[in-house]
């Protein structure tokens, strides 16, 4: 991958003819090992993917299969061991450390699958948080906080702090979070995990609105048939690699691998 | 939403105002406020014992000045009520030149309490004679202070090593029980003209073995007093380094959020050294205050309130006290940068895992 021709690498960026879809992330040979004292762990083996602007796709795989560590480094959390990260054509390990939070703060959403909300925070402040840190004056990020929160439907929750919510009620904290700045993605890891049907379903309905609405391209880590269903594509994750992808409507979700 | 970005305009979209830190770091410290008097707590119990350390020092320096001091007062007094003549109502003269020392001045507070001053001269151009608390004394007692010694029955010279330059010749013609008694050092029956017994010297030469004996007692007593600091310090030291490490590193996983959500790796340190001064400065005025009164409080247990604040040196308190609040910030953002840093340089997903 390294010795690459450049433009032949770059022309793979182009959009193929009568095609308006672009690439707005790539992952290129993606793999990434754990090193705990002797033992290793093959967490990704060459995942390979495109995501394309404006989609919405959802990653499924078992447990251990490695869609955190897949999100973590397309989100540019975490360098991958070898292998290249494109967003936005940019390859992201030539990005500074400024660049790398520029992109973390403005760009990319994240709804963490452990939600990561700061304990000691409000809920609203837990939302603003990340629009101080892109420069909004604590009124504005308030107002902004405020509408987040009730668009999520937690307009009622706003002062309360994580732990005195639902685990559903934090999930929609941290994709309030994740909405902050306005992202061009949102990399969402289980966002549905822990809700009920409905508040899934409310969830679900924000994300298609955020995509159709604003152009956000939504990625999410999922085993909710629903979620899977309302997602333009769907990569299926084994293993440490994208082993398939195909459209919702080629998909039969009665058969056992969906749990029915 | 941009969707291609400017590259030149980011590290200006990531650098924020120090005004924004600061608004996170006050937020921060609002927000967990029992964790943060903890903090507070551990910097204050630090401070406090480096001030009262120093401070006790103080006193006890102060103290045995004070009773070396009051010992040589009560040497020069006895000394004048057993070899003088009857001082009551007598007139009593005092001339003087340079500035006194801190026994003379007592001297003089005692005689003019108890007898009286009529007259107090003092050489002009040389530096300001008298310490406040004497003129303050003299004041009350003494006529015009021009009045010259001829019509004295006693006259005291006191001062710096100048003999006060004056016209001796009207005293030493009148009435010969007039005495001189004199506590500049300098000073004997020749340089003024007077008879041997009517010149009393009340100044004392030490002899080399006392003041090889003092010399020795204060190259002691500065060397405790350094070897207490150092420890002193080192406990402090000690102590802060721990409030702030626990601060920073039960917050690993909160910075590593941060860090996922755009937060710079030189905003965490700041936010960090900032809350940490804050702290120190917060925990070091707190600590020095306390310090200092306890170990004024204890000391006069030991030695009474009354030769404790005579001996204090006020000036002296307030300076170590200041050293001890900047101390407190100094060691207070040292010891936060380490964590802050370590924990700043984390990759944004290892600190989110971590579950400290
Ligand atoms: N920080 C880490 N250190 C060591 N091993 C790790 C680390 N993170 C993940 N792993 C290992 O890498 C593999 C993939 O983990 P990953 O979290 O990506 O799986 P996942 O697909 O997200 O699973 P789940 O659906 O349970 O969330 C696992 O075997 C896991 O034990
Ligand atoms: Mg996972």
């Amino acid at each position: 991958m390294q010795n690459l021709d450049r433009k032949k690498f770059d022309a793979l960026f182009e959009k193929p003819a009568g095609d308006e879809k672009s690439v707005i992330i790539r992952g290129v040979d993606i793999h990434k090992v754990y090193k705990m004292g002797k033992q290793e762990t093959h967490a990704l083996r060459g995942a390979t993917l495109d995501v394309y602007r404006g989609e919405y796709l959802s990653i499924m795989g078992p447990s251990g299969s490695g869609k955190s560590t897949l999100f973590n480094a397309i989100g540019a959390l975490q360098k991958p061991t070898s292998g290249r990260v494109y967003i936005d054509q940019v390859d992201i390990a030539q990005l500074d450390t400024e660049e790398l939070a520029w992109l973390r703060c403005r760009k990319i959403g994240y709804v963490f699958q452990s939600y990561n909300l700061i304990q000691v925070m409000t809920c609203l402040e837990n939302v603003t948080l990340p629009m101080s840190f892109a420069g909004l004056s604590s009124e504005e990020a308030r107002e902004k906080g405020i509408k987040i929160l009730k668009m999520v439907g937690l307009g009622h929750r706003i002062l309360h702090k994580p732990a005195e919510l639902s685990g559903g009620q934090q999930q929609r904290v941290a994709v309030a979070r994740a909405l902050a700045n306005s992202p061009d993605i949102i990399l969402a890891d289980e966002p549905t995990a822990n809700l009920d049907q409905h508040t899934g379903q409310e969830i679900i309905e924000l994300f298609q609105q955020l995509q159709r609405d604003l152009g956000v391209t939504i990625i999410s880590a999922t085993h909710d048939t629903k979620m899977l269903k309302a997602s333009d594509r769907i990569l299926w994750i084994e293993d440490g690699r994208i082993v398939k992808c195909a459209r919702p409507e080629e998909i039969d979700f009665t058969s056992s691998e969906f749990g029915h | 939403m941009n969707q291609q970005s400017d590259r030149t305009r980011i590290p200006d979209q990531v650098r924020l105002p120090l005004s924004v830190a600061f608004g996170v770091v006050i937020q921060g410290l609002r927000i967990r406020i029992g964790r943060s008097v903890v903090t507070i707590t551990g910097v204050t119990c630090g401070i406090a014992f480096l001030m009262s350390i120093l401070t006790g020092q103080l006193v006890k320096m102060g103290v045995t000045d004070e009773d070396a001091t009051r010992a040589e007062v009560g040497r020069v007094i006895s000394f004048v009520r057993s070899d003088l003549p009857k001082l009551q109502d007598k007139s009593i003269s005092v001339v003087g030149s340079g500035t006194l020392s801190e026994v003379e001045t007592r001297v003089l507070e005692t005689i003019s309490r108890d007898f009286g001053i009529a007259s107090l001269s003092f050489e002009q151009g040389k530096s300001p004679a008298l310490p406040r608390k004497a003129s303050a004394a003299v004041s009350a007692a003494a006529s015009a202070p021009s009045a010259s010694v001829a019509n004295a029955d006693v006259v005291f010279l006191m001062g710096g090593s100048d003999i006060p330059r004056q016209d001796w010749k009207p005293f030493l013609d009148g009435d010969l029980n007039r005495v001189i008694a004199s506590t500049i050092l300098e000073a004997d029956a020749s340089t003024v003209g007077i008879a041997e017994e009517r010149f009393a010297k009340l100044a004392r030469v030490l002899t080399e073995e006392e003041l090889a004996k003092i010399e020795k007692n204060k190259r002691k007593e500065r060397f405790r007093a350094i070897w207490i600091g150092v420890i002193s310090l080192l406990v402090t030291v000690i102590g802060i380094t721990n409030a702030m490490l626990m601060s920073v590193t039960e917050r690993f996983r909160e910075i590593g959020t941060m860090k996922c959500l755009g937060a710079l790796s030189s905003f965490v340190t700041r936010m960090f050294v900032m809350e940490a001064s804050l702290m120190g400065l917060v925990g070091g005025i707190a600590g020095a205050i306390f310090g200092a009164l306890f170990a004024i409080i204890i000391y006069t247990f030991t030695y009474g309130a009354n030769l404790v604040f005579s001996s204090l040196p006020m000036v002296s308190v307030l300076i170590f006290g200041l050293l001890s609040v900047a101390a407190g910030v100094v060691l207070s953002v040292v010891a936060a940068l380490y964590p802050a840093r370590v924990a700043a340089s984390m990759v944004p997903a290892t600190a989110l895992r971590s579950t400290i």
